[in-house]
């Protein structure tokens, strides 16, 4: 399984770079200025229909599995350092420096809804990466009227990132196979020991990006005369209407936290969820906003012919 | 029209001249293939046909090059893209974008051509090089053939005169390789492109072009009709790779049959049919099948093995089989059959997910791959992963160090590893500036120093030029002299005829045949030898149908 970009034809896949970028900062927005479970749990679920909508079940579902991982251990360290919370499930004995290590009921709903923080960028972040094509995402760049050179060494330099992996594994393995010992002493030795590759990586890179630069050259990068573009990614209006609800989704967000409606005590005691009218309008914003790349007839990127 | 005057070229960091005194005239719409060992100046010569030298690289330079009436060292590499077409040997490095399309548009972009030419342009040159149906797909998912394709394709739609191609075949499998020589040949047949083909593996190619330019040491040894290099060179003969079916002409002109020059299987088949046909051969040499040895003598073995990637795919299915001290088994299949997969858990690389690999006993589940490197030596492919240390000497007594060698058995062995190896005269030098065939050398050295019993290569044939393939097999012979074993993966199936013992073919993760050489590649629809195929025809005359070489047909010849 692949965790990079596949193009699946789909209409998350045919959204707008910048749709999709503003779509996410609205999430993290929300993320970081709501800390309501159930509002967070809304956030999260939120992201899901773009994920089935974008055909990225598989790889999504491996994001997130990592995520769950980072998250069960994020909440094991607050349980056991935070001493907040009056309702005590459990207490330890006196241990020795720590003294007596207090597991209350509020630490737990915390790390839960830290987790469902978590879990809510991370899953949009993953929706991103999935789903937009890189040489979009250059064009997009190229919006900000960045040069066109640097956009595109960052370009190549990203997507040489996985033949960096696989040539540190390449060469881990000629060290182990030649019965170099990487994992012998301690930290600060394995670290040192490991340094070996570092010189002969980097002559790799080299290598391949004097071919690179070989093979651009001869097909006419940096020739004099203006630079045009083959594929011009058209705005339509569901982009528009997209990008017009990820904003409200940031104002709503905003109001919320001025207002203090999305915010929720869990120290010194969780204060009881009462469904209110902004649930239900926060809920169906989220929804009628993930389900918009499905709800309007599919995108088609346009060549633009002018 | 390409003309080259008197040229001479060094690089800006070498002593070495990389092409001297060339002169050379290629006409429009020939194709040309250009060969000789590694690091005689063929890739310089082509980087001068679109200014890459010495715009790109820098050096020194006299003579002149002239292409379509351009000065090609005095014209920028990027304003020779519309007159010259390159494309290198790597097929991932060539590569920007990371779709095919976008990838093809590339060179349109920079041209800065207006989008109504370039959808024209693209939908063209998709049709001619017949890949259409890839023109959504990433990059990443293509096989490195269609990777080669689309590179062809990149520098076609800038409508070149001239494509150049630097060994566009060597990181190929056979297959890949065989699409892409199928592919510039119809290119040059039906579109009248002047084409420049680097090729090692000349007997692909060699029938299909109109002259061959042979190079050694910066210059230009041979310019002509193939045949005629072939009459030239057969007092060499073991210095160059010539297809077999062309050997066996020379062989029995050598015993005072004087017969024409076959290029083709079916070529030699009209050609060598009186001869095959006359039934005067020593009875059929018998061959010897593979028989199980005394399990004693067993170095590796694995049982009931499975292997599964964590990504679910199953690359390994029940796989049984015992290495013997001693063998030199070759391991072949078509590309991800599992060949390297094996190969990395009979070296405890890779442990197995069911079943279980064995190395003098130890199981490799229980012990670090670090700890197998005594008795399980390795050599990758690409000679450039091996070199971590600042010189020759170094690199060589590396691992031994890290076994635990005493040093005075370094002393030894780094002595004699550097005289086997040739290896005296650069015993300071920085590996990694050293030539292909040279780096190729220290790697071997550096693995085989520590005498390992069991020593696995992949695909260390894959690019190098005949004379280089030999001299490894020689190494190869030498270390079982002195009771090593080899398992060779490799594609190479001349090389597999002429050197190999057992062959074990694998197939879907699965060995499908394990046997003698013989039996295993003789009348095989894919993996038979070119002198094999040729005598097909003959046996009902006496000719023995297991035959693989030309050393073999000539052993039977009275």
């Amino acid at each position: 399984m692949k965790l990079a970009y596949q193009d699946k034809k789909t209409p998350v896949h045919r959204l707008h770079p910048v749709c999709k970028i503003i779509w996410v900062l609205a999430v993290i927005a929300g993320s970081i200025l709501i800390n309501d479970p159930i509002l967070l749990v809304l956030l999260f679920i939120s992201t899901i229909p773009f994920v089935i909508i974008g055909k990225i079940v598989k790889e999504w579902g491996s994001f997130v599995k990592l995520t769950l991982w980072l998250s069960i251990f994020i909440a094991i360290i607050n349980m056991l350092a935070s001493q907040h919370g009056s309702h005590i499930l459990y207490s330890s004995p006196m241990l020795p420096i720590l003294g007596t290590i207090n597991i209350t009921l509020e630490s737990i709903i915390f790390s839960i809804g830290m987790s469902i923080r978590l879990l809510a960028t991370i899953s949009a972040f993953a929706i991103l990466t999935l789903t937009i094509n890189p040489d979009d995402l250059l064009q997009t760049i190229l919006l900000l009227k960045i040069p066109y050179r640097t956009v595109l060494t960052t370009s190549i330099a990203i997507r040489f990132i996985p033949c960096l992996f696989t040539d540190l594994d390449t060469l881990q393995s000629s060290l182990q196979t030649r019965g170099y010992q990487m994992a012998e002493g301690g930290f600060l030795t394995r670290i040192k020991r490991r340094a070996i590759i570092i010189p002969s990586l980097l002559s790799n890179s080299l290598e391949r990006s004097i071919q690179s630069a070989e093979a651009m050259e001869s097909r006419g990068f940096g020739s004099k005369g203006g630079k045009t573009f083959y594929n011009v990614i058209q705005t339509t209006r569901t982009d528009y209407f997209f990008i017009a609800l990820s904003l409200s989704l940031f104002a709503l967000f905003a109001i919320m936290w001025i207002l203090r409606i999305g915010t929720y005590e869990y120290y010194p005691n969780i204060t009881p969820i009462a469904i209110t009218i902004s649930y239900v309008s926060v809920a169906l914003f989220l929804v009628l906003s993930a389900a918009s790349p499905a709800i309007f007839s599919p995108l088609k990127k346009v060549i633009d012919l002018d | 029209m390409i003309e080259f005057k008197d040229l001479t070229f060094k690089y800006a960091d070498s002593s070495n001249t990389a092409l001297s005194n060339i002169s050379l005239s290629i006409n429009d719409s020939e194709f040309i293939l250009i060969t000789g060992p590694s690091g005689c100046g063929k890739s310089t010569l082509c980087r001068c046909i679109n200014g890459l030298v010495p715009s790109f690289y820098g050096g020194e330079i006299c003579g002149s090059v002239e292409v379509q009436n351009i000065d090609a060292l005095r014209t920028p590499t990027k304003d020779m893209a519309k007159t010259v077409g390159m494309v290198f040997q790597d097929p991932e490095n060539q590569l920007i974008a990371t779709d095919v399309e976008r990838e093809i548009a590339f060179g349109l972009e920079n041209l800065g051509l207006p989008k109504t030419i370039m959808v024209k342009r693209i939908e063209e040159v998709l049709d001619t090089v017949g890949i259409d149906h890839l023109r959504h797909r990433q990059l990443s998912t293509l096989s490195g053939g269609e990777k080669q394709k689309t590179a062809i394709a990149s520098v076609l739609v800038l409508h070149p005169e001239i494509l150049v191609l630097d060994e566009p075949t060597s990181e190929l499998d056979p297959k890949g390789a065989e699409e892409v020589i199928q592919l510039v040949k119809r290119l040059n047949e039906e579109l009248g492109l002047t084409v420049i083909l680097v090729e090692h593996r000349i007997d692909r190619v060699l029938q299909s072009v109109d002259r061959l330019i042979v190079m050694d040491s910066s210059e230009i040894t041979y310019d002509g009709k193939p045949r005629g290099w072939i009459n030239l060179a057969e007092n060499k003969l073991p210095l160059v790779g010539i297809p077999p079916i062309t050997h066996l002409s020379v062989e029995l002109k050598q015993k005072g049959i004087d017969t024409k020059i076959p290029l083709t299987i079916k070529e030699g088949r009209q050609i060598f049919s009186p001869i095959l046909k006359d039934n005067k051969w020593k009875k059929p040499i018998q061959t010897h099948p593979h028989k199980s040895k005394n399990i004693t003598s067993c170095i590796a073995k694995a049982r009931k093995l499975w292997y599964k990637y964590p990504d679910g795919a199953v690359v390994l299915k029940d796989i049984t089989i015992d290495i013997f001290k001693g063998e030199f088994i070759a391991l072949i299949g078509r590309n991800a059959s599992g060949k390297t997969t094996l190969a990395k858990l009979l070296n405890g690389l890779l442990k197995p997910s069911k079943g279980k690999v064995e190395i003098n006993g130890i199981d490799t589940t229980r012990t670090k791959v670090e700890n197998l490197a005594k008795c399980v030596g390795y050599v990758f492919q690409n000679p450039n992963v091996h070199l971590f240390a600042d010189t020759v000497e170094e690199e060589i007594t590396f691992m031994m160090n890290n076994l635990g060698f005493s040093s005075k058995m370094i002393e030894e062995s780094l002595d004699k590893e550097l005289k086997q190896f040739n290896l005296e005269y650069c015993r300071y030098a920085y590996p990694r500036s050293l030539s292909t065939g040279e780096k190729q050398r220290v790697a071997l050295a550096s693995v085989l120093a520590a005498k390992p019993q069991l020593l696995i290569l992949d695909e260390p044939t894959r690019g190098l030029d005949y004379g280089l393939k030999k001299n490894l097999m020689n190494y190869l012979i030498e270390y079982r002299k002195n009771g090593g074993t080899v398992i060779l993966i490799s594609h190479d199936i001349e090389l597999i005829a002429e050197f190999g013992e057992r062959v074990v073919l694998m197939s879907e993760g699965k060995i499908v045949a394990d046997g003698n050489k013989h039996q295993v590649l003789a009348n095989s629809l894919h993996f038979s030898p070119q002198i094999n195929r040729l005598i097909q025809p003959f046996t009902k005359y006496g000719i023995s149908s297991d035959i693989l070489t030309v050393e073999e047909i000539m052993q039977g010849f009275k």
